[in-house]
């Protein structure tokens, strides 16, 4: 008989010990106040801390905004795509 | 437009504006398009029913439309078969969400109270009375979900209408909506039309500010005193 509770990667090369993180990239359309937001209600930045990050996106053209798993990176990304932020994953430089 | 402004009633809340006719069926119109343009991307035409039950066998590549490729961007910057391969599993549940997003604003629209505007009238004109004119106005409510729907929504829209202006870059200035680079568009053959597209772009801004400054006296700096 055959296992269904084997879960399915994504890809072969899943990293366990590397970290990756979720880079937002600047964009000239969103609003920074929108971006503000989305760091606070999603991510539950405060606001000094939201306002950080939103200011290094727009001065630096991207800020990491959180870090940890592949797939926790990936939920991210897709959850700021639903916003309309573009983020994507990569793994954590060393 | 009256901008949104907050009503909290003990538990409850509620965020209203009043849009004119105009704006009204401009905003609708708006939905609309996003729902048509990603349609094919929710649900793909040459799909395997079984695939698309599980959200798989979405296209793999980012859409050669600038507007559909903002809207579903690549999930990886430098590696084309991890965004092939999220794409696949993504694409299709992302661009039903957005797609669903649009038709709640579209139903709210819909559904808003239209009240004439002039003190003699005064009078509620209900859902099917034809507007009288562009004397009409109309009122939205928004619960926390709605108005969830018409950030993300509006957010898309003006996405979707940067593509067709060709607004690549911003020059890094104080104010947001401050000189942009545009790329040359097709819109570029009619600079009336692109005008007009540049003030909408300008006016959503301003409703999204407007909507956000509601929502955002939800969120607590510190722990809410509820006496």
């Amino acid at each position: 008989m055959t296992t269904t509770a084997q879960r399915t990667e994504l890809s072969e090369a899943t990293s366990f010990d590397t970290p990756w993180v979720t880079l937002v990239w600047n964009d000239p359309v969103n609003l920074m106040t929108y971006v503000s937001y989305v760091f606070r209600s999603y991510f539950g930045f405060d606001r000094a801390e939201a306002e950080k990050r939103m200011l290094q996106v727009h001065h630096d053209g991207r800020a990491v905004v959180a870090s940890g798993s592949r797939e926790e990176m990936e939920r991210h990304v897709e959850a700021m795509h639903d916003f309309g932020l573009w983020a994507t994953l990569q793994k954590e430089d060393r | 437009m009256i901008p949104f402004s907050r009503i909290d009633e003990g538990n409850i809340t509620t965020i209203t504006a009043t849009f004119t006719t105009v704006e009204r069926e401009l905003i609708t119109d708006l939905a609309t398009s996003i729902t048509m343009l990603l349609d094919d991307r929710a649900s793909p035409p040459a799909a395997d029913p079984l695939a698309t039950l599980v959200g798989l066998g979405g296209s793999s590549t980012v859409s050669a439309d600038p507007a559909i490729a903002r809207l579903l961007p690549d999930a990886y910057a430098e590696d084309s078969t991890a965004s092939r391969e999220f794409r696949q599993l993504t694409e299709q549940s992302l661009a039903t969400r957005k797609i669903a997003n649009s038709r709640a604003v579209i139903d709210c629209l819909t559904r808003a109270r239209g009240t004439g505007v002039r003190s003699d009238l005064g009078e509620d004109l209900g859902n099917d009375s034809p507007p009288d004119g562009d004397l009409a106005v109309w009122l939205v409510s928004l619960d926390d979900a709605s108005a969830q729907s018409w950030l993300r929504s509006l957010s898309d829209i003006r996405l979707a209408v940067a593509a067709r202006l060709g607004i690549e870059h911003d020059e890094g200035d104080e104010v947001d909506e401050g000189v942009t680079i545009e790329s040359e568009t097709d819109l570029d053959a009619d600079p009336q039309e692109k005008r007009i597209l540049r003030d909408v772009y300008n006016w959503l801004a301003y409703v999204l500010e407007s909507l956000l400054a509601a929502i955002e006296r939800d969120i607590p700096e510190h722990a809410n005193d509820d006496r």
